[in-house]
Protein backbone atom coordinates (compact mmCIF):
# COMPACT_ATOMS: atom_id res chain seq x y z
CA UNK A 1 0.00 0.00 0.00
CA UNK A 2 1.95 2.96 -0.96
CA UNK A 3 -0.71 5.41 1.27
CA UNK A 4 -0.33 3.66 4.03
CA UNK A 5 1.69 5.38 7.22
CA UNK A 6 2.30 3.29 9.61
CA UNK A 7 3.11 3.96 13.19
CA UNK A 8 7.07 3.95 12.96
CA UNK A 9 6.79 6.27 10.28
CA UNK A 10 3.90 8.44 11.64
CA UNK A 11 5.84 8.82 15.35
CA UNK A 12 9.50 9.54 13.84
CA UNK A 13 7.49 12.83 11.91
CA UNK A 14 5.95 13.23 15.18
CA UNK A 15 8.86 13.65 17.22
CA UNK A 16 10.56 15.70 14.77
CA UNK A 17 8.35 17.89 14.47
CA UNK A 18 7.38 18.72 17.74
CA UNK A 19 11.66 18.00 18.95
CA UNK A 20 10.69 15.45 21.79
CA UNK A 21 12.87 12.38 21.95
CA UNK A 22 11.79 9.31 19.86
CA UNK A 23 12.12 7.12 22.71
CA UNK A 24 9.86 9.04 24.75
CA UNK A 25 6.88 9.36 22.12
CA UNK A 26 6.98 5.66 21.38
CA UNK A 27 6.11 4.62 25.37
CA UNK A 28 3.64 7.45 25.40
CA UNK A 29 1.34 6.15 22.50
CA UNK A 30 1.87 2.44 23.31
CA UNK A 31 0.25 3.79 27.03
CA UNK A 32 -2.28 6.10 24.79
CA UNK A 33 -3.63 2.94 23.13
CA UNK A 34 -4.01 0.70 25.63
CA UNK A 35 -5.83 3.63 27.84
CA UNK A 36 -7.94 3.75 25.07
CA UNK A 37 -8.74 0.42 24.66
CA UNK A 38 -9.13 0.27 29.02
CA UNK A 39 -11.21 3.39 28.19
CA UNK A 40 -13.63 2.04 26.01
CA UNK A 41 -13.86 -1.37 27.84
CA UNK A 42 -15.23 0.72 30.87
CA UNK A 43 -17.07 3.54 29.25
CA UNK A 44 -18.19 2.55 25.93
CA UNK A 45 -16.90 5.76 24.71
CA UNK A 46 -13.86 7.49 24.12
CA UNK A 47 -14.04 11.33 23.06
CA UNK A 48 -10.33 12.87 21.85
CA UNK A 49 -11.09 16.89 21.50
CA UNK A 50 -10.55 17.76 18.23
CA UNK A 51 -9.83 14.33 16.88
CA UNK A 52 -13.07 12.50 17.15
CA UNK A 53 -14.85 9.95 19.36
CA UNK A 54 -15.04 6.02 19.26
CA UNK A 55 -17.51 4.08 20.57
CA UNK A 56 -18.49 0.33 22.00
CA UNK A 57 -21.38 -0.94 19.77
CA UNK A 58 -23.06 -3.90 20.70
CA UNK A 59 -24.39 -5.72 17.36
CA UNK A 60 -26.65 -8.88 18.32
CA UNK A 61 -26.57 -12.22 16.73
CA UNK A 62 -27.66 -11.72 13.61
CA UNK A 63 -28.01 -14.11 10.33
CA UNK A 64 -25.28 -13.95 7.50
CA UNK A 65 -24.44 -15.47 4.14
CA UNK A 66 -20.78 -16.81 3.23
CA UNK A 67 -20.23 -14.93 0.09
CA UNK A 68 -18.49 -17.77 -1.45
CA UNK A 69 -20.98 -20.87 -0.82
CA UNK A 70 -24.26 -18.93 -0.35
CA UNK A 71 -24.82 -20.97 3.12
CA UNK A 72 -26.35 -19.29 6.36
CA UNK A 73 -24.06 -18.99 9.18
CA UNK A 74 -25.31 -17.10 12.43
CA UNK A 75 -22.74 -14.63 13.70
CA UNK A 76 -22.56 -14.05 16.85
CA UNK A 77 -23.56 -11.31 19.24
CA UNK A 78 -20.21 -9.04 19.46
CA UNK A 79 -19.12 -5.36 19.86
CA UNK A 80 -17.78 -2.99 17.42
CA UNK A 81 -15.56 -0.11 17.21
CA UNK A 82 -17.18 2.61 15.65
CA UNK A 83 -15.56 5.83 15.16
CA UNK A 84 -17.01 9.25 14.31
CA UNK A 85 -14.37 11.93 13.25
CA UNK A 86 -15.22 15.57 14.81
CA UNK A 87 -16.17 18.93 13.37
CA UNK A 88 -12.45 19.75 13.31
CA UNK A 89 -11.38 16.66 11.46
CA UNK A 90 -14.03 16.56 8.99
CA UNK A 91 -13.02 19.90 8.36
CA UNK A 92 -9.69 19.53 8.01
CA UNK A 93 -9.93 16.31 5.76
CA UNK A 94 -12.44 18.05 3.27
CA UNK A 95 -12.33 21.96 3.43
CA UNK A 96 -15.25 22.82 1.15
CA UNK A 97 -17.79 20.46 1.35
CA UNK A 98 -20.59 21.26 -0.53
CA UNK A 99 -24.23 20.60 0.99
CA UNK A 100 -26.70 18.26 0.27
CA UNK A 101 -29.40 19.96 -2.25
CA UNK A 102 -33.19 19.12 -2.45
CA UNK A 103 -33.72 17.72 -5.90
CA UNK A 104 -37.14 19.65 -6.88
CA UNK A 105 -39.15 21.41 -4.53
CA UNK A 106 -42.83 21.16 -5.32
CA UNK A 107 -44.56 24.73 -5.16
CA UNK A 108 -47.97 25.46 -5.57
CA UNK A 109 -47.17 27.85 -8.28
CA UNK A 110 -45.68 24.49 -10.49
CA UNK A 111 -48.72 22.75 -9.71
CA UNK A 112 -51.48 24.76 -10.72
CA UNK A 113 -50.37 24.37 -14.54
CA UNK A 114 -53.37 23.56 -16.90
CA UNK A 115 -52.09 21.77 -19.92
CA UNK A 116 -55.59 21.35 -21.72
CA UNK A 117 -56.94 23.99 -23.03
CA UNK A 118 -60.67 23.45 -22.93
CA UNK A 119 -60.36 22.80 -19.21
CA UNK A 120 -58.84 26.00 -19.06
CA UNK A 121 -62.14 27.73 -20.93
CA UNK A 122 -64.30 26.00 -18.65
CA UNK A 123 -62.75 27.74 -15.26
CA UNK A 124 -63.12 30.97 -16.65
CA UNK A 125 -66.82 30.51 -17.84
CA UNK A 126 -67.63 28.15 -15.14
CA UNK A 127 -71.04 28.50 -14.62
CA UNK A 128 -70.90 28.52 -10.58
CA UNK A 129 -72.40 32.09 -10.06
CA UNK A 130 -75.33 31.10 -11.43
CA UNK A 131 -75.46 27.85 -9.74
CA UNK A 132 -75.25 29.32 -6.62
CA UNK A 133 -77.11 32.26 -7.45
CA UNK A 134 -80.33 30.17 -8.36
CA UNK A 135 -80.76 28.16 -5.42
CA UNK A 136 -81.65 31.26 -3.27
CA UNK A 137 -85.19 31.16 -5.11
CA UNK A 138 -85.29 27.50 -6.22
CA UNK A 139 -84.23 25.40 -3.08
CA UNK A 140 -86.40 28.05 -0.36
CA UNK A 141 -89.34 28.13 -2.51
CA UNK A 142 -89.71 24.50 -4.11
CA UNK A 143 -90.68 22.90 -1.11
CA UNK A 144 -92.59 25.73 0.70
CA UNK A 145 -94.49 25.99 -2.45
CA UNK A 146 -95.64 22.20 -2.21
CA UNK A 147 -95.89 21.91 1.71
CA UNK A 148 -97.94 25.24 1.33
CA UNK A 149 -100.44 23.84 -2.10
CA UNK A 150 -101.34 20.53 0.32
CA UNK A 151 -102.09 23.23 3.37
CA UNK A 152 -103.76 25.04 1.08
CA UNK A 153 -105.83 22.00 -0.74
CA UNK A 154 -106.81 20.65 2.64
CA UNK A 155 -107.69 24.49 3.96
CA UNK A 156 -110.08 24.42 0.81
CA UNK A 157 -111.76 21.41 1.15
CA UNK A 158 -112.57 22.62 5.21
CA UNK A 159 -113.37 26.38 4.41
CA UNK A 160 -114.26 26.34 1.08
CA UNK A 161 -115.75 30.09 1.14
CA UNK A 162 -112.86 31.53 3.25
CA UNK A 163 -110.65 30.17 0.57
CA UNK A 164 -112.48 31.00 -2.30
CA UNK A 165 -112.30 34.81 -0.74
CA UNK A 166 -108.97 34.85 -0.22
CA UNK A 167 -108.14 33.24 -3.58
CA UNK A 168 -109.49 36.21 -5.03
CA UNK A 169 -107.90 38.54 -2.86
CA UNK A 170 -104.66 36.65 -3.72
CA UNK A 171 -104.84 36.25 -7.21
CA UNK A 172 -104.59 39.81 -8.53
CA UNK A 173 -101.36 40.39 -6.08
CA UNK A 174 -100.02 37.38 -7.41
CA UNK A 175 -100.15 37.96 -10.81
CA UNK A 176 -98.92 41.69 -10.00
CA UNK A 177 -96.13 40.83 -8.71
CA UNK A 178 -94.84 37.61 -11.37
CA UNK A 179 -95.73 40.83 -13.58
CA UNK A 180 -94.21 43.32 -12.10
CA UNK A 181 -91.01 40.99 -11.56
CA UNK A 182 -90.94 40.27 -15.46
CA UNK A 183 -90.76 43.86 -15.98
CA UNK A 184 -87.76 44.37 -13.67
CA UNK A 185 -86.48 41.82 -15.55
CA UNK A 186 -86.98 43.14 -18.97
CA UNK A 187 -86.03 46.18 -17.94
CA UNK A 188 -82.67 45.32 -17.01
CA UNK A 189 -82.35 43.10 -19.82
CA UNK A 190 -82.67 46.30 -21.89
CA UNK A 191 -80.33 48.11 -19.82
CA UNK A 192 -77.68 45.61 -20.30
CA UNK A 193 -78.83 45.39 -24.03
CA UNK A 194 -78.30 49.29 -24.07
CA UNK A 195 -75.21 49.33 -21.92
CA UNK A 196 -73.65 46.81 -24.14
CA UNK A 197 -74.09 49.33 -27.16
CA UNK A 198 -72.62 52.23 -25.84
CA UNK A 199 -69.62 49.77 -24.10
CA UNK A 200 -70.17 52.03 -21.20
CA UNK A 201 -67.82 49.50 -18.88
CA UNK A 202 -67.06 51.19 -15.99
CA UNK A 203 -70.72 51.60 -14.43
CA UNK A 204 -71.33 48.30 -13.40
CA UNK A 205 -73.98 49.50 -10.84
CA UNK A 206 -77.10 48.36 -12.43
CA UNK A 207 -75.85 45.27 -12.30
CA UNK A 208 -76.54 45.27 -8.45
CA UNK A 209 -79.59 47.42 -8.82
CA UNK A 210 -81.19 44.47 -11.28
CA UNK A 211 -80.52 41.51 -9.18
CA UNK A 212 -81.37 43.18 -5.68
CA UNK A 213 -84.73 44.62 -7.55
CA UNK A 214 -85.10 40.82 -8.70
CA UNK A 215 -84.49 39.68 -4.47
CA UNK A 216 -87.37 41.89 -3.21
CA UNK A 217 -89.83 41.36 -5.85
CA UNK A 218 -89.63 37.63 -6.05
CA UNK A 219 -89.62 37.24 -1.82
CA UNK A 220 -93.32 38.37 -1.81
CA UNK A 221 -94.27 36.27 -5.19
CA UNK A 222 -93.12 33.52 -3.06
CA UNK A 223 -95.17 34.29 0.11
CA UNK A 224 -98.01 34.82 -1.71
CA UNK A 225 -98.18 31.54 -2.72
CA UNK A 226 -98.71 29.55 0.07
CA UNK A 227 -102.98 30.39 0.43
CA UNK A 228 -102.82 30.17 -3.57
CA UNK A 229 -104.69 26.92 -5.41
CA UNK A 230 -102.15 23.93 -6.28
CA UNK A 231 -102.83 25.38 -10.15
CA UNK A 232 -102.20 28.89 -9.41
CA UNK A 233 -98.94 27.71 -7.28
CA UNK A 234 -97.64 25.61 -10.53
CA UNK A 235 -98.21 28.40 -12.53
CA UNK A 236 -96.19 31.02 -10.13
CA UNK A 237 -93.49 27.88 -9.83
CA UNK A 238 -93.50 28.69 -13.93
CA UNK A 239 -93.59 32.65 -13.62
CA UNK A 240 -90.35 31.96 -11.03
CA UNK A 241 -88.84 29.95 -13.37
CA UNK A 242 -89.43 31.71 -16.23
CA UNK A 243 -87.64 34.40 -13.83
CA UNK A 244 -84.92 32.54 -12.72
CA UNK A 245 -83.86 32.06 -16.73
CA UNK A 246 -84.09 35.18 -17.30
CA UNK A 247 -82.22 36.96 -14.39
CA UNK A 248 -80.01 33.83 -15.01
CA UNK A 249 -79.12 35.13 -18.71
CA UNK A 250 -79.26 38.99 -17.59
CA UNK A 251 -76.06 37.51 -15.11
CA UNK A 252 -74.80 35.65 -17.43
CA UNK A 253 -74.58 38.14 -19.93
CA UNK A 254 -73.10 40.31 -17.18
CA UNK A 255 -70.90 37.92 -16.60
CA UNK A 256 -69.41 37.37 -20.36
CA UNK A 257 -69.08 40.63 -21.27
CA UNK A 258 -67.87 42.63 -17.92
CA UNK A 259 -66.54 40.22 -15.51
CA UNK A 260 -63.81 42.05 -14.55
CA UNK A 261 -64.96 45.68 -14.26
CA UNK A 262 -68.23 44.39 -11.70
CA UNK A 263 -65.47 42.94 -9.40
CA UNK A 264 -63.52 46.18 -9.77
CA UNK A 265 -66.00 48.88 -8.99
CA UNK A 266 -69.11 47.41 -7.53
CA UNK A 267 -69.74 47.74 -3.87
CA UNK A 268 -69.52 44.12 -2.02
CA UNK A 269 -73.32 44.17 -1.28
CA UNK A 270 -75.93 41.21 -1.82
CA UNK A 271 -75.51 38.79 -4.08
CA UNK A 272 -73.52 40.71 -7.01
CA UNK A 273 -70.62 40.21 -4.85
CA UNK A 274 -70.89 36.31 -4.06
CA UNK A 275 -71.37 36.23 -7.94
CA UNK A 276 -68.79 38.28 -8.85
CA UNK A 277 -65.71 36.80 -6.30
CA UNK A 278 -65.79 33.43 -7.89
CA UNK A 279 -64.57 34.82 -11.40
CA UNK A 280 -61.93 37.45 -9.61
CA UNK A 281 -58.54 35.35 -11.17
CA UNK A 282 -56.78 37.87 -13.35
CA UNK A 283 -54.18 36.17 -15.77
CA UNK A 284 -51.05 36.63 -14.10
CA UNK A 285 -47.79 37.42 -16.43
CA UNK A 286 -45.08 35.62 -16.51
CA UNK A 287 -41.82 37.67 -17.40
CA UNK A 288 -39.35 34.98 -16.39
CA UNK A 289 -39.53 31.50 -18.44
CA UNK A 290 -41.06 28.74 -16.30
CA UNK A 291 -37.52 26.87 -16.63
CA UNK A 292 -34.47 28.52 -17.59
CA UNK A 293 -31.63 26.38 -19.04
CA UNK A 294 -28.86 24.61 -17.32
CA UNK A 295 -27.22 21.56 -17.41
CA UNK A 296 -27.56 18.46 -15.82
CA UNK A 297 -25.35 15.56 -14.64
CA UNK A 298 -27.20 12.32 -14.95
CA UNK A 299 -27.22 10.16 -11.63
CA UNK A 300 -27.94 6.68 -10.59
CA UNK A 301 -31.74 6.17 -11.03
CA UNK A 302 -32.25 9.70 -13.41
CA UNK A 303 -34.51 9.29 -16.56
CA UNK A 304 -35.83 11.79 -19.46
CA UNK A 305 -39.35 11.11 -18.34
CA UNK A 306 -38.53 11.69 -14.68
CA UNK A 307 -36.41 14.77 -15.39
CA UNK A 308 -39.05 16.31 -17.44
CA UNK A 309 -41.14 15.67 -14.38
CA UNK A 310 -38.88 17.35 -11.81
CA UNK A 311 -37.85 20.91 -14.19
CA UNK A 312 -41.01 21.11 -16.44
CA UNK A 313 -44.08 19.38 -14.36
CA UNK A 314 -44.73 17.33 -17.36
CA UNK A 315 -43.17 14.15 -18.32
CA UNK A 316 -44.52 14.24 -21.83
CA UNK A 317 -42.04 17.36 -22.80
CA UNK A 318 -39.16 14.20 -22.60
CA UNK A 319 -39.03 14.58 -25.97
CA UNK A 320 -37.92 18.38 -25.56
CA UNK A 321 -34.71 17.45 -23.47
CA UNK A 322 -34.39 14.48 -26.15
CA UNK A 323 -34.58 16.88 -29.25
CA UNK A 324 -31.96 18.85 -27.35
CA UNK A 325 -29.65 16.22 -26.92
CA UNK A 326 -29.63 14.33 -29.91
CA UNK A 327 -26.16 14.23 -30.38
CA UNK A 328 -25.09 13.24 -27.10
CA UNK A 329 -28.08 10.36 -26.28
CA UNK A 330 -28.15 7.47 -28.57
CA UNK A 331 -31.11 5.65 -26.94
CA UNK A 332 -33.25 7.79 -25.22
CA UNK A 333 -33.94 4.68 -22.63
CA UNK A 334 -30.25 4.38 -21.67
CA UNK A 335 -28.47 7.25 -20.14
CA UNK A 336 -25.26 6.95 -18.89
CA UNK A 337 -24.28 7.98 -15.33
CA UNK A 338 -22.15 11.65 -15.14
CA UNK A 339 -22.65 12.33 -18.73
CA UNK A 340 -24.08 15.43 -18.79
CA UNK A 341 -27.52 16.89 -20.50
CA UNK A 342 -28.78 20.14 -22.07
CA UNK A 343 -32.06 20.79 -19.90
CA UNK A 344 -33.43 23.46 -22.78
CA UNK A 345 -35.26 26.56 -21.66
CA UNK A 346 -39.29 26.42 -21.12
CA UNK A 347 -40.67 29.69 -22.71
CA UNK A 348 -43.77 30.93 -20.96
CA UNK A 349 -46.14 30.81 -17.62
CA UNK A 350 -47.10 27.69 -16.27
CA UNK A 351 -50.72 27.84 -17.80
CA UNK A 352 -49.43 28.41 -21.44
CA UNK A 353 -48.25 26.07 -23.73
CA UNK A 354 -46.10 27.01 -26.30
CA UNK A 355 -47.08 25.53 -29.69
CA UNK A 356 -43.67 23.75 -30.22
CA UNK A 357 -44.34 22.51 -26.48
CA UNK A 358 -47.89 21.18 -27.68
CA UNK A 359 -46.12 19.49 -30.42
CA UNK A 360 -43.44 17.66 -28.37
CA UNK A 361 -46.22 16.85 -26.00
CA UNK A 362 -48.17 15.30 -28.94
CA UNK A 363 -45.17 13.68 -29.96
CA UNK A 364 -44.66 12.23 -26.57
CA UNK A 365 -48.14 10.79 -26.54
CA UNK A 366 -47.67 9.56 -30.08
CA UNK A 367 -44.74 7.28 -29.01
CA UNK A 368 -46.66 6.29 -26.15
CA UNK A 369 -49.22 5.54 -28.78
CA UNK A 370 -46.86 2.88 -31.05
CA UNK A 371 -45.65 1.28 -27.47
CA UNK A 372 -49.10 0.62 -26.61
CA UNK A 373 -49.55 -0.76 -30.09
CA UNK A 374 -46.66 -3.23 -29.86
CA UNK A 375 -47.59 -4.50 -26.66
CA UNK A 376 -50.74 -5.00 -28.25
CA UNK A 377 -52.48 -2.49 -25.36
CA UNK A 378 -56.13 -1.74 -25.61
CA UNK A 379 -55.55 2.17 -25.11
CA UNK A 380 -53.42 3.03 -28.06
CA UNK A 381 -56.28 4.52 -29.87
CA UNK A 382 -56.61 7.10 -26.65
CA UNK A 383 -53.17 7.96 -26.89
CA UNK A 384 -53.69 8.91 -30.35
CA UNK A 385 -56.13 10.98 -29.45
CA UNK A 386 -54.38 13.13 -26.63
CA UNK A 387 -51.89 13.54 -29.09
CA UNK A 388 -54.41 15.50 -31.27
CA UNK A 389 -55.76 17.22 -28.86
CA UNK A 390 -52.31 19.07 -28.26
CA UNK A 391 -51.31 19.21 -31.90
CA UNK A 392 -53.29 18.33 -35.02
CA UNK A 393 -50.89 19.25 -37.04
CA UNK A 394 -48.91 15.91 -36.14
CA UNK A 395 -51.44 13.27 -36.15
CA UNK A 396 -51.77 14.78 -39.73
CA UNK A 397 -47.84 14.12 -40.38
CA UNK A 398 -48.40 11.10 -39.04
CA UNK A 399 -51.90 9.95 -40.34
CA UNK A 400 -50.11 8.22 -43.69
CA UNK A 401 -48.07 5.96 -41.29
CA UNK A 402 -50.90 5.38 -39.05
CA UNK A 403 -52.52 1.90 -39.32
CA UNK A 404 -56.28 2.57 -38.22
CA UNK A 405 -60.01 1.48 -38.23
CA UNK A 406 -61.92 3.81 -40.67
CA UNK A 407 -64.05 4.53 -37.47
CA UNK A 408 -60.90 5.68 -36.06
CA UNK A 409 -59.78 7.29 -38.46
CA UNK A 410 -63.60 9.40 -38.43
CA UNK A 411 -63.14 10.28 -34.77
CA UNK A 412 -59.49 11.10 -35.53
CA UNK A 413 -60.52 13.69 -38.17
CA UNK A 414 -64.18 14.90 -35.76
CA UNK B 1 -13.87 9.12 28.54
CA UNK B 2 -12.34 12.64 27.61
CA UNK B 3 -9.45 13.79 26.96
CA UNK B 4 -8.95 15.05 30.37
CA UNK B 5 -9.43 11.60 31.67
CA UNK B 6 -6.52 10.44 29.34
CA UNK B 7 -4.54 13.01 30.42
CA UNK B 8 -4.93 12.00 33.78
CA UNK B 9 -3.99 8.73 33.71
CA UNK B 10 -1.14 9.15 30.73
CA UNK B 11 0.75 11.62 33.32
CA UNK B 12 0.20 9.56 36.06
CA UNK B 13 1.08 6.36 34.13
CA UNK B 14 4.20 7.33 32.98
CA UNK B 15 5.21 9.87 35.89
CA UNK B 16 4.84 13.32 34.23
CA UNK B 17 3.43 16.12 34.41
CA UNK B 18 -0.01 16.62 32.80
CA UNK B 19 1.08 19.52 30.69
CA UNK B 20 3.33 16.83 29.07
CA UNK B 21 0.96 14.40 28.62
CA UNK B 22 -1.60 16.74 27.18
CA UNK B 23 1.00 17.77 24.67
CA UNK B 24 2.09 14.37 23.75
CA UNK B 25 -1.58 13.53 23.16
CA UNK B 26 -2.29 16.49 20.83
CA UNK B 27 0.65 15.85 19.00
CA UNK B 28 -0.22 12.77 18.54
CA UNK B 29 -4.03 13.01 17.20
CA UNK B 30 -2.55 15.64 15.03
CA UNK B 31 -0.52 14.01 13.13
CA UNK B 32 -2.89 11.58 12.60
CA UNK B 33 -5.10 14.28 11.58
CA UNK B 34 -2.41 15.52 8.91
CA UNK B 35 -2.45 12.26 7.50
CA UNK B 36 -5.60 11.57 6.80
CA UNK B 37 -6.01 15.16 4.95
CA UNK B 38 -3.54 13.92 2.46
CA UNK B 39 -5.48 10.95 1.91
CA UNK B 40 -2.98 8.92 3.59
CA UNK B 41 -4.35 5.10 5.25
CA UNK B 42 -2.79 5.26 9.03
CA UNK B 43 -2.13 1.83 10.22
CA UNK B 44 -1.59 1.52 13.98
CA UNK B 45 -0.63 -2.61 14.48
CA UNK B 46 -2.94 -4.09 17.04
CA UNK B 47 -4.93 -0.93 17.05
CA UNK B 48 -6.63 -0.14 13.78
CA UNK B 49 -6.66 1.56 10.33
CA UNK B 50 -7.76 5.06 10.00
CA UNK B 51 -8.34 6.52 6.46
CA UNK B 52 -10.54 7.90 4.14
CA UNK B 53 -13.10 6.69 1.34
CA UNK B 54 -14.04 8.89 -1.70
CA UNK B 55 -17.82 8.18 -1.84
CA UNK B 56 -19.98 8.75 -5.12
CA UNK B 57 -22.52 11.61 -5.39
CA UNK B 58 -25.97 10.12 -4.55
CA UNK B 59 -29.56 11.13 -4.12
CA UNK B 60 -31.10 9.91 -1.66
CA UNK B 61 -34.63 10.23 0.29
CA UNK B 62 -34.16 12.21 3.67
CA UNK B 63 -37.12 11.06 5.65
CA UNK B 64 -37.20 14.05 8.18
CA UNK B 65 -37.81 16.64 5.06
CA UNK B 66 -39.54 14.21 3.14
CA UNK B 67 -37.76 15.02 -0.12
CA UNK B 68 -35.12 13.47 -2.31
CA UNK B 69 -31.68 14.95 -1.99
CA UNK B 70 -28.70 15.09 -4.17
CA UNK B 71 -25.48 14.36 -2.15
CA UNK B 72 -22.67 15.54 -3.44
CA UNK B 73 -19.65 13.18 -3.79
CA UNK B 74 -17.20 13.25 -0.49
CA UNK B 75 -15.26 11.95 1.81
CA UNK B 76 -16.21 9.80 4.62
CA UNK B 77 -13.36 8.62 7.40
CA UNK B 78 -13.59 5.33 8.75
CA UNK B 79 -11.95 3.51 11.54
CA UNK B 80 -11.01 -0.76 10.84
CA UNK B 81 -10.56 -2.44 14.73
CA UNK B 82 -7.78 -4.70 14.34
CA UNK B 83 -8.35 -8.26 15.04
CA UNK B 84 -6.43 -7.84 18.50
CA UNK B 85 -8.34 -5.26 19.52
CA UNK B 86 -11.49 -7.06 18.56
CA UNK B 87 -10.87 -10.05 20.18
CA UNK B 88 -9.73 -7.98 23.38
CA UNK B 89 -13.16 -6.35 23.65
CA UNK B 90 -14.60 -9.25 22.84
CA UNK B 91 -13.35 -11.47 25.62
CA UNK B 92 -16.14 -13.09 27.71
CA UNK B 93 -15.04 -10.94 30.88
CA UNK B 94 -15.70 -7.61 29.15
CA UNK B 95 -19.02 -8.74 28.40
Amino acid sequence: MTNAVYKNALLTGMAERHSMPLSHVKAAVKEVLVIVKDGLLRDGSVRIHNFGTFRLKRIAEHQGRNPQTGETITIKAQNRVVFRPDKALRELIEPNKAKATPVVENTGAIKNVIADESLENKTERQPTAITQATPEITTISRPEIARKAIEAAQLNTEQGSVNEEDKQNVKPRNKIYALGAMAAVVVALLLVMLQNDKELIKQPAFDTQTITANETQSAPAVTVIPVALAEESVMTIEAVKEHNDLTEESIAIAETDKEYTVIETSPSTGTSASIATPLTQPNELHEVPFFSERIHQIMRGDSLWRLAENSYDEPLLWTYIYQANRNSIKNPDNLHINDELILPTLEGGPDELTERDRYYIAEGYYLAHLYYEATDNADSFYALLEAKRYSAKLVEEKMSSLNLTRLERVLLKR
Amino acid sequence: MTTGELVKQLSSRLGITQVEAKKIIQAFFSEISQHLAKDKNIILRDFGTFGCKQVSAQRRFMPGKNCQYDIPEHKRTFFRTAKKLKAQLNTPSSE
